[in-house]
C-alpha cells in the first residue's frame, strides 16, 4: 500500500514553532504554558494573549510584541498587529509556517525511528525530505 | 531470521513555501501504511487536503524484500 496524502499545515507544536522562529531570525523566544499578556510598543499591556510570545524589544523599536495563541482545537494562531504586519506579512507566515513544517516532521518521524536521508531545496522554494527506517 | 523480514521504508515529504505539505509514503504494508503517518499529520494540524491510496506498490513492498532476501 501506498499513500500520498497533502496537509494544509497549521501549527500546533511549540518546540518546532521556536525552532521555526530561530529560522527566521528570532532566538529569543518565550514559552509559556498558560497565556500571558502582550505589550504594545508604549509598554502598554494589550488584551490579547498569548503561549508563544516574541517580545517587542527583539523585533523592532516601534514593534509590538508578537503572539502566538492556542485555540480550543490547539492549533496557534499568530497574533501580529497592524504596524508589524508591514514587515511580517502574510509572505512570513508563510515561510515562519515552512519552516516549522520542516522542524515538526523531521521531529515527530524521528521519534518513530526515522532518520533523514536527504533534504534539497527544489526550485521555486519547495523543500524535499526523505527519511527512511528499517522496520 | 527476523532480518530477512524486515522492509526499508521511505517517506518523501514536499513542504511548499506557504507550508502545505505533501506526504508520500512507499513500501509499507496493510494498514501500518496509514498509521505510520497519523502523528505526523497530526503535529502538522492534521488539516488534510487529499489522500490517494493505491494498492500497486504492496506487491511493490514485496518484490523489494524477495529481491533482497534473494541477494544475500
Amino acid at each position: 500500500m501506498s499513500h500520498f496524502t497533502t496537509i494544509r499545515t497549521q501549527i500546533t507544536d511549540p518546540d518546532a514553532l521556536v525552532k521555526a522562529l530561530a529560522d527566521v531570525g528570532f532566538d529569543q523566544v518565550e514559552v509559556h504554558q498558560s497565556a500571558q499578556h502582550l505589550y504594545g510598543y508604549q509598554g502598554d499591556q494589550r488584551s490579547q494573549t498569548a503561549e508563544v510570545i516574541v517580545r517587542r524589544q527583539h523585533i523592532g523599536r516601534a514593534s509590538n510584541d508578537i503572539g502566538f495563541t492556542r485555540r480550543d482545537d490547539g492549533t496557534f494562531e499568530a497574533i501580529i498587529s497592524e504596524y508589524d504586519r508591514k514587515k511580517y506579512s502574510r509572505q512570513w507566515l508563510d515561510r515562519l509556517t515552512q519552516r516549522y513544517a520542516y522542524h515538526a516532521a523531521v521531529a515527530k518521524l524521528e521519534e518513530q525511528g526515522f532518520t533523514l536521508n536527504t533534504e534539497e531545496v527544489q526550485e521555486g522554494g519547495r523543500i524535499h525530505l526523505v527519511l527512511r527506517r528499517m522496520a | 531470521m527476523k532480518e530477512a523480514n524486515m522492509e526499508l521504508q521511505e517517506i518523501d515529504i514536499y513542504i511548499e513555501k506557504d507550508g502545505q505539505v505533501r506526504i508520500e509514503v512507499r513500501g509499507v504494508k496493510g494498514q501500518s501504511c496509514i498509521d505510520l503517518t497519523k502523528a505526523l499529520e497530526d503535529i502538522l494540524g492534521g488539516e488534510i487536503e487529499s489522500r490517494e491510496m493505491t494498492a500497486d506498490s504492496y506487491e511493490n513492498a514485496e518484490d523489494f524484500v524477495l529481491s533482497q532476501q534473494r541477494s544475500r
